[in-house]
């Protein structure tokens, strides 16, 4: 296919036709008239004339600490992976296990993410020695609290894991697009400490690469002894349960994760959205999310990875 | 802002922003709240900006929504089906100057494209909506998205380059 035609097709594809249904726009309207054309006072929160989101879909990892709940948590609480005793097993880890939230808590959960802000306020270039090609510190803001988090951007996946002391999770690389399309990445995040220091015990290696057309995601981090604790809230469904044995024989489980979207007759259509497997061993897990790859794909990458 | 202009915009740019809306959140639940707080936003401001190019500017502030607030929440929601657009194509079929068959296969074509934008990783994705959709500048994308021009152009061309690749292989 050449460029024209391409552009011809986009063009003619591309059309603004979906509208959004009057309800909708009449509770602009009426958040308009409610507030007799004055700016809309909102001190941090939204309208109540709106339609919030009656039914949340949130799909979030969530560690429990102390009963709280936080959004973000699951990457937030990172420590140094164990390289001693690597091996491949989802046992504790089940789509079985997935919590749903009850309503208060999945409201909460809500608000306080939608507060969520971020701000950079420092950001560096590498110097003579550095592996990584780009360095920000960042404040982030949930509802009240507040973290401040330092990233660091790799041009390669394995090399970042050395860098920042994770076992390598795969053989090789080879397929995988890491950089050229604008939008892969791979960093390592850590916390900073009131002393200024960075937390050891909290770190995250994030990646996202590209693969036969299709992409994934993995986060590969540490959880605290509290436990791991995958939760939902809204319409999620987890369904076509499957195992795959790897070339080297390690047994992944793999499930397909659906949406509810509720259709203006109200019936619920779930939409696939990802396939997911989730590595742990220790405390350590490895949360891989493939996107646009069909089965076998999928199991290219499994092969690929150490056991 | 009062309702007139809220009302304008709502009736001049409102298919505009939702479309974009829809294709960028790839789920009616989350373009809704998307497009309904794009407009909140906006009453709250009496920027000249506004006026200048409306729908440039709507198309701005419901990327920084989606990228700053409703997007973080999400959790990498990644949706490969898009039976929003198909529905849409059931719908749009009309026949002009063109066969029964000629039309079909093109009203495929175009289905097959879009189904390959929507799968097109985020970055990719939302440049050649706003240029293809919204028919917007490389410049009006650059300031949107508050990058460099070069970089659009680059996303631009791998998004083209992975179309290409994806359609051939007929993914």
């Amino acid at each position: 296919m050449g460029n024209k035609e391409l552009d011809d097709l986009l063009n003619s594809a591309l059309v603004p036709s979906v509208t959004a249904s009057s309800q909708l726009n009449q509770s602009i309207f009426k958040a308009c008239e409610n507030n007799n054309g004055k700016a809309v006072k909102r001190n941090g929160k939204k309208i109540k004339t709106m339609r919030l989101l009656p039914r949340v879909a949130v799909f979030a990892l969530i560690c429990s600490l102390g009963g709280a709940i936080s959004v973000y948590a699951a990457t937030h609480l990172f420590r140094k992976v164990n390289v001693s005793d690597f091996k491949v097993t989802t046992d504790n880890i089940n789509p079985d296990s997935v919590k749903a939230l009850s309503a208060d808590e999945a409201k909460e959960l809500f608000e306080e993410a939608f507060e969520f802000s971020e701000e950079v306020i420092k950001e560096e270039k590498p110097g003579e020695g550095d592996l990584w090609t780009k360095k920000k510190e960042i404040v982030q803001k949930f509802g009240s609290r507040e973290n401040t988090i330092e990233k660091y951007w790799y041009d390669d996946y394995m090399k970042a894991e050395e860098a920042e002391g994770f076992e390598h999770l795969f053989k090789d690389t080879e397929g995988f697009i890491q950089r050229g399309m604008g939008a892969y990445e791979t960093y390592c995040q850590v916390y900073k400490l009131a002393d200024d220091s960075t937390d050891p015990e909290r770190k995250m290696l994030w990646s996202e690469m590209g693969f036969k057309g299709g992409m994934f995601n993995i986060q590969y981090f540490v959880n605290d002894e509290e436990g791991f604790t995958m939760a939902s809230a809204g319409e999620v469904k987890y369904e076509n349960k499957r195992s795959y044995v790897s070339e080297s024989g390690a047994e992944f489980e793999l499930w397909d994760n659906s949406w509810g979207n509720e259709l203006s007759s109200g019936e619920i259509e779930y939409i696939p959205t990802m396939t997911q497997t989730i590595i742990s061993f220790g405390n350590t897990n490895v949360i891989i999310s493939f996107n646009g790859l069909d089965e076998e794909q999928i199991h290219v990458i499994l092969d690929k990875i150490v056991y | 802002m009062d309702r007139v202009k809220v009302g304008k915009l709502v009736t001049e740019y409102g298919k505009n922003l939702y479309s974009f809306c829809l294709y960028t959140t790839k789920d009616r639940e989350t373009a809704d709240d998307l497009y309904q707080q794009t407009f909140l936003t906006v009453m709250e401001k009496e920027d000249v900006r506004i006026d200048e190019n409306p729908k440039a500017y709507l198309i701005t502030v419901a990327m920084n929504i989606w990228k700053n607030r409703i997007r973080k929440i999400l959790w990498r929601k990644k949706i490969v089906d898009v039976s929003f657009v198909e529905e849409e194509e059931l719908l749009q079929i009309a026949v002009g100057g063109k066969s029964v068959e000629e039309e079909v296969v093109k009203r495929q074509e175009e289905a097959n494209v879009r189904r390959e934008v929507l799968n097109l990783p985020e970055k990719l994705r939302v440049v050649i909506l706003m240029f293809y959709m919204e028919n917007m500048s490389i410049e009006e994308i650059a300031s949107a998205l508050k990058i460099p021009t070069g970089t659009v152009k680059s996303r631009m061309s791998s998004a083209k380059s992975a179309l290409k690749e994806r359609l051939k292989h007929g993914k």
